[in-house]
């Protein structure tokens, strides 16, 4: 019985606190918040002005520019080439990008080997003539065409090199001339004779088609603000 | 059945029916002179008995999400950014705050904050997202932990307060750059921060 009554008080109450709008439940309230950012990205790409270029893959990397049988080929034909080197580099954000130029090392018994050769940069691929090559082949070629300070930019910056060639006596052409000389003495007096021989004119065999391929190495690097490219 | 076990039969009913007949009578009598049954009742002139008014638990965002770059390394920093524009990149370093205030009317009434994930935090490798909760003198309330990690901030005060869900993002110089035409976002995902009544705390009256 006294369960009972229990029982009955209970269910009154509830249904009498119901009736007055009593809640048991917990306040809650939520707010949300997001973001997002972009990274900025690297492009370095080495070519032939108004042809694809070859770009790299990865940063730092180097792209090289090759000379080979065809480039021969236009030396042997004319005594002198200009070659036009074009470098397109992009580097968003906070980074620069600096890029050093490695000439070639031609073999002496090649067409470019037996060429004066010249590497340098110029405003323009026009401007890539013999008439415009340095006296003296300059050392530490390097460039920095996107300075650290912040770019957000999405066109590249393109810079212009130039490679000539001034073709000289081929590798094998010529001549071999040998002298003796014969000293003794007669009678007290100093006697000389002196003999030679030479080969004469000799011609170069050198094929233009079998010019090794060499590279110009354009090493990349990027920077931030405050380092040494 | 004779005459007088017939009257027997009514002598033992006798004592209940009396009572019964009484109360009948009684109830009758009360009933033809216009007798009631209703609770008597004296109605003065009302008083008020009190007014109670409802408190408040309330959470809401102050202002918009702020980026501002923290590199060590640029000069022009700290700068507010534009993270919708804004390209990062190996060795940046930003500060993210967004502000936000609770409302806690009533007596009696404490809470806590949750902060959690509805969706994770998404970053590049090499790089790192961490928070924490500052007061809005930027006095930091927790430690810094990984994005993603739940915090509680137990026993908040009873009063309206503001604060600061700072939240820092590294992309480490080891990182290696992108190279273009390849994308990429670091994304902080749906941070979601959750006030919640709590009956204990300091000053809480059970």
């Amino acid at each position: 019985m006294n369960r009972r009554i229990a029982t009955i008080c209970l269910a009154i109450l509830v249904i009498a606190g119901t009736a007055l709008g009593a809640s048991y439940a917990l306040w809650h309230d939520a707010i949300q918040s997001s973001g997002s950012i972009k990274t900025g990205v690297v492009s370095f790409g080495v070519g032939k002005p108004g042809q694809p270029l070859t770009y790299a893959a990865a940063s730092p990397q180097s792209v090289n520019y090759s000379v080979g049988p065809d480039e021969a080929a236009v030396l042997a034909a004319n005594g002198t080439i200009a070659i036009p080197m074009q470098v397109n580099a992009l580097s968003q954000g906070n980074r620069g990008l600096n890029y050093k130029v490695t000439p070639p090392t031609f073999d002496p018994d090649s067409y470019f080997g037996s060429a004066t050769v010249r590497v340098f940069k110029v405003n323009t691929a026009a401007d890539c003539t013999t008439a415009n090559a340095p006296v003296t082949q300059a050392s530490g070629l390097e460039s920095t065409p996107v300075p650290a300070t912040y770019s957000g930019t999405s066109t590249p910056t393109t810079e212009f090199w130039c490679m000539t060639a001034v073709l000289g006596p081929l590798y094998g052409t010529g001549s071999y001339t040998n002298v003796a000389t014969a000293s003794g003495s007669s009678d007290g007096d100093p006697i000389e004779a002196t003999g030679s021989w030479s080969t004469g004119t000799t011609t170069s065999t050198l094929n233009p088609a079998s010019e090794p391929t060499k590279d110009t190495v354009f090493a990349e690097k990027t920077f931030r603000p405050g380092e040494t490219p | 059945m004779t005459s007088t076990q017939a009257i027997a039969g009514k002598r033992k009913l006798g004592r209940t029916k009396v009572v019964a007949m009484a109360l009948a009578t009684t109830i009758l009598t009360l009933g033809a002179v216009g007798g009631t049954y209703a609770l008597w009742d004296d109605a003065a002139s009302p008083q008020p008995a009190g007014t109670i008014t409802s408190g408040n638990l309330d959470i809401a965002l102050d202002g918009a999400t702020e980026w501002t770059e923290i590199s060590s390394d640029v000069p022009a920093a700290p700068q507010v950014i534009d993270a919708n524009t804004f390209l990062a990149t190996p060795g940046d370093t930003f500060r993210v705050r967004q502000r936000f205030m609770t409302t806690l009317d009533g007596e009696n009434l404490r809470a806590k904050i949750t902060v959690d994930w509805t969706a994770p935090p998404v970053a590049p490798s090499d790089v790192v997202i961490v928070y924490r909760i500052l007061a809005q003198n930027a006095a930091p309330l927790s430690t810094f932990v990984p994005a993603g990690t739940p915090t509680v901030l137990d026993d908040l005060p009873g009063v309206d307060t503001n604060y600061i869900l700072d939240v820092k993002v590294n992309y480490k110089p080891i990182k290696a750059d992108l190279m273009s035409p390849a994308m990429e976002t670091t994304q902080l995902g749906t941070i979601q921060i959750d006030l919640d009544q709590i009956r204990s705390g300091t000053g809480y009256v059970p």
